[in-house]
């Protein structure tokens, strides 16, 4: 009985653990009084008030959103801009916990599905599959472009993002690496080596990033910059924490490089750099973020390329989609007959001014786009809002025009 | 030669091949940075964090007791000990102060919850895994702990300091092994658990205390890591368990020449060995994969050999019983002839 009293005990305790580990954070401060910048202006619809729409809509939205890493800088960050709006307007998230299986996505839409959702948020997926699941599960799914043409015609799935105007198959991944290798020649680098994360495994978006990469650095010396890059002979496989990653960075570090791409969180080469007396000598481009892990590191000029992804900029425009779906409007989210693609603009950062600016109004509590203008751009609080001018919207913030 | 030359020997004898093996073909294929300067600190480094974290692994596993918190200690331990060390500047020294007596909590947790439940062990340290995850990522708002650039709490990665950990350890570990009441009872529960506890030994003390050393032990080595990386991440989902995959081949080299030394003297020099390896595969241009294959099939061969050494002992034996046994029937035949 004693044995069976504490087991009972250690299951709630770990249940505990569980759901604190992946329940939603309250750690973002609403500031309710940001303004939408110049950017904005540009779009005559877009508002830039700081309206109360803290009961907007008027019945509460519950959307799960998908996350291949809860530990993830990016995500974390679009996790305070999520939290943010969900504080000042009438909706509710449910994250999930780090996705790693087709089976686990499976299980999150299920349980979403269970848990009374609206809609999936997909800052991530693995499957197709988990788009029809949502769908028939009556849930609204917005998020990943690389399926979008096969599920753009049904009114559940109600869009996505996109960097790109055309058809090109040049997604965000590429466009994230080629802006890598780019920026790096562009900089006087003369010899770069990648770390490419999970490429040499499978993992398709590491992949992209490397093509694109190695297209940025192609593209870098067709212009004339003297960058050196060996796909064979200049790349780190895998990530920090193995013995292989930790005797590939050393004997990186001994040759001639003055330049690494960092395909994920460039933090874990500070040191080694640091350690190696080459942290004048070797510029780093990196997919990051705009935080304090890259603070320092950018304002001393270690990191000289963050290729971002602003939360509220790229991925807040799924929010007023499923608002939009969800409140009845769903003719809204779609461009013509097809769920509507927002083209959104990434941000290549080598300026440690912008980043400051960034920085300080994030560190704030602040947002390019607030929450009163995320209603204005919804159907039900603005009654004259289309598609194209959501879509206008968005694409006006661009970082020359958003961050001065 | 004497036993205390042939010990020595036969403990080195291993890393010294496989230096040399890659020392040779690296210079031959053009790659002449391996196992000299910058290199040999980066082999130190991988082989003290591998060999303190395969040290910790093994205290349990030989009595039987799977550990699949190690990984989710180690990150707790040092995301605590990290933060605190940070925010009341407290040192190098009060870093590694404070993440080793969290990770000695940690431990006597897991200890605890072992023998109170009674549970298997596999059991008891994947939910303890769980929870440690779930602690680490709630703390410090799931940004884990930043130190880098803080060149002052960060030396444990660094000559001299890295060398002192390890040989403090590898003294205390020594003397704990092989020259305690602890260290004895520990053996003859590893060895024979019934007869032990029947002799009268406190097998759930010794549990605890085992777990006690393996905090500690993951303490050092996450004050090792952080001094290299600047930075470590919560984990989630259990994916801290990738911080001890690379714990297996030093503990099974550890295993095989233990005899010739003590064991925890034979996993630092399996630590070694896999660091030569890993270093000497990365400079000949091996992919991570391949390095992932190579290091599998060198764990395998390893275990094969340990799991029928005895036959070959056998084989010996027989061989020199029957040659024994031939001359003593020659003799005689030669003698009644």
């Amino acid at each position: 009985m004693k044995k069976r009293l504490l087991s009972l005990a250690l299951c709630a305790v770990m249940s505990a653990g569980l759901i604190a580990g992946c329940g939603s954070s309250d750690s973002s401060e609403s500031s309710g009084t940001s303004s939408s910048g110049s950017a904005a202006e540009s779009s005559e619809e877009a508002s830039t008030d700081t309206a109360d729409v803290s009961n907007f809509p008027e019945e509460t939205i519950k959307i799960g959103v998908e996350s291949f890493d809860t530990t993830d800088e990016q995500f974390m960050a679009l996790q305070e801009y999520l939290d943010y709006l969900a504080d000042n307007m009438n909706l509710e998230m449910v994250y999930s916990e780090s996705i790693d299986s087709a089976e686990a996505e499976m299980d999150f839409i299920d349980s979403c599905a269970s848990a009374g959702c609206d809609a999936i948020f997909a800052y991530y997926n693995v499957s197709p599959e988990a788009i029809q699941e949502t769908i028939d599960k009556g849930m609204y799914y917005w998020g990943t472009e690389q399926y979008a043409p096969d599920y753009e015609d049904n009114e559940y799935y109600v869009g996505c993002y996109t960097f790109t105007e055309d058809d090109s198959e040049e997604n965000g991944d590429y466009l994230g690496g080629y802006e890598l290798g780019y920026s790096l020649g562009e900089q006087g680098v003369k010899h770069v080596f990648y770390c490419n994360g999970g490429a040499s495994f499978g993992v398709q978006m590491f992949i992209d990033r490397q093509s694109g990469f190695e297209a940025g650095i192609e593209a870098a010396q067709a212009d004339g910059y003297e960058i050196e890059y060996d796909s064979s002979a200049d790349v780190i496989e895998g990530w920090p924490g193995t013995d292989d990653f930790t005797a590939a960075v050393s004997s990186k570090l001994s040759g001639d490089y003055d330049g690494a791409a960092v395909s994920f969180n460039a933090a874990t080469l500070f040191q080694p750099i640091n350690d190696a007396g080459k942290a004048d000598s070797i510029k780093i481009a990196a997919i990051g973020g705009v935080n304090d892990t890259y603070y320092d590191a950018f304002n001393n000029g270690l990191v000289s390329t963050i290729v971002y992804d602003c939360e509220e900029v790229v991925f807040g425009n799924g929010i007023v989609a499923i608002i939009n779906a969800v409140t009845g409007h769903g003719d809204v989210t779609r461009d013509g007959d097809a769920a509507g693609r927002v083209l959104t603009y990434r941000w290549t950062l080598t300026d440690p001014d912008q980043f400051n600016a960034i920085y300080d109004m994030h560190d704030a509590g602040e947002y390019y786009i607030t929450a009163s203008d995320v209603a204005n751009l919804c159907a039900e609080y603005n009654s004259s809002i289309t598609f194209d001018e959501i879509n206008e919207y968005y694409q006006s913030f661009t970082l020359e025009n958003t961050v001065k | 030669m004497n036993k205390i030359g042939k010990n020595i020997v036969m403990s080195l004898v291993i890393p010294v091949v496989v230096y040399l093996f890659f020392f040779i073909l690296c210079n031959a294929t053009g790659n002449a940075g391996f196992g000299v300067g910058s290199d040999l600190q980066t082999i130190l480094y991988t082989s003290v964090y591998s060999g303190l974290i395969a040290m910790a692994m093994a205290i349990n596993l030989s009595s039987g007791r799977f550990d699949f918190s190690i990984g989710a200690t180690m990150v707790l331990a040092i995301i605590i000990g990290g933060n605190v060390a940070k925010d009341y500047n407290l040192g190098a020294v009060g870093l590694l102060i404070v993440t080793v007596l969290i990770g000695l909590a940690l431990g006597a947790v897991s200890g605890l919850v072992y023998t109170v439940l009674g549970l298997p062990p596999m059991v008891v340290s994947l939910g303890l895994a769980m929870i440690y995850e779930a602690i680490g990522f709630i703390f410090n708002k799931s940004k884990g702990v930043k130190l880098m650039g803080k060149n002052d709490l960060l030396i444990f990665a660094k000559m001299p300091w890295i060398v002192i950990v390890i040989a403090v350890v590898l003294v205390v570990m020594v003397l704990l092994w092989d020259f305690t009441k602890f260290g004895y009872e520990r053996k003859a529960l590893a060895t024979g658990q019934k007869i032990a506890t029947d002799q009268g030994i406190n097998e759930k003390k010794n549990a605890i205390i085992c777990y006690i050393i393996s905090g500690v032990l993951l303490g050092i080595a996450g004050c090792v890591y952080i001094s290299k990386y600047g930075t470590v991440s919560p984990e989630t989902g259990l994916s801290s368990s990738s911080y001890f995959m690379t714990a297996f081949l030093p503990m099974f080299i550890g295993g095989a020449i233990a005899k010739y030394s003590s064991q925890p003297i034979g996993i630092y020099i399996g630590a070694i060995t896999q660091a030569f390896i890993t270093s000497g595969l990365s400079w000949l241009g091996f992919s991570s994969s391949a390095m992932t294959v190579m290091n599998g099939v060198i764990v395998m061969a390893f275990l094969v050999y340990t799991s029928n050494s005895h036959i070959l002992v056998e084989q010996k034996m027989f061989k020199e019983k029957l040659e024994k046994a031939r001359a003593t029937r020659e003799a005689k035949e030669a003698k009644e002839g």
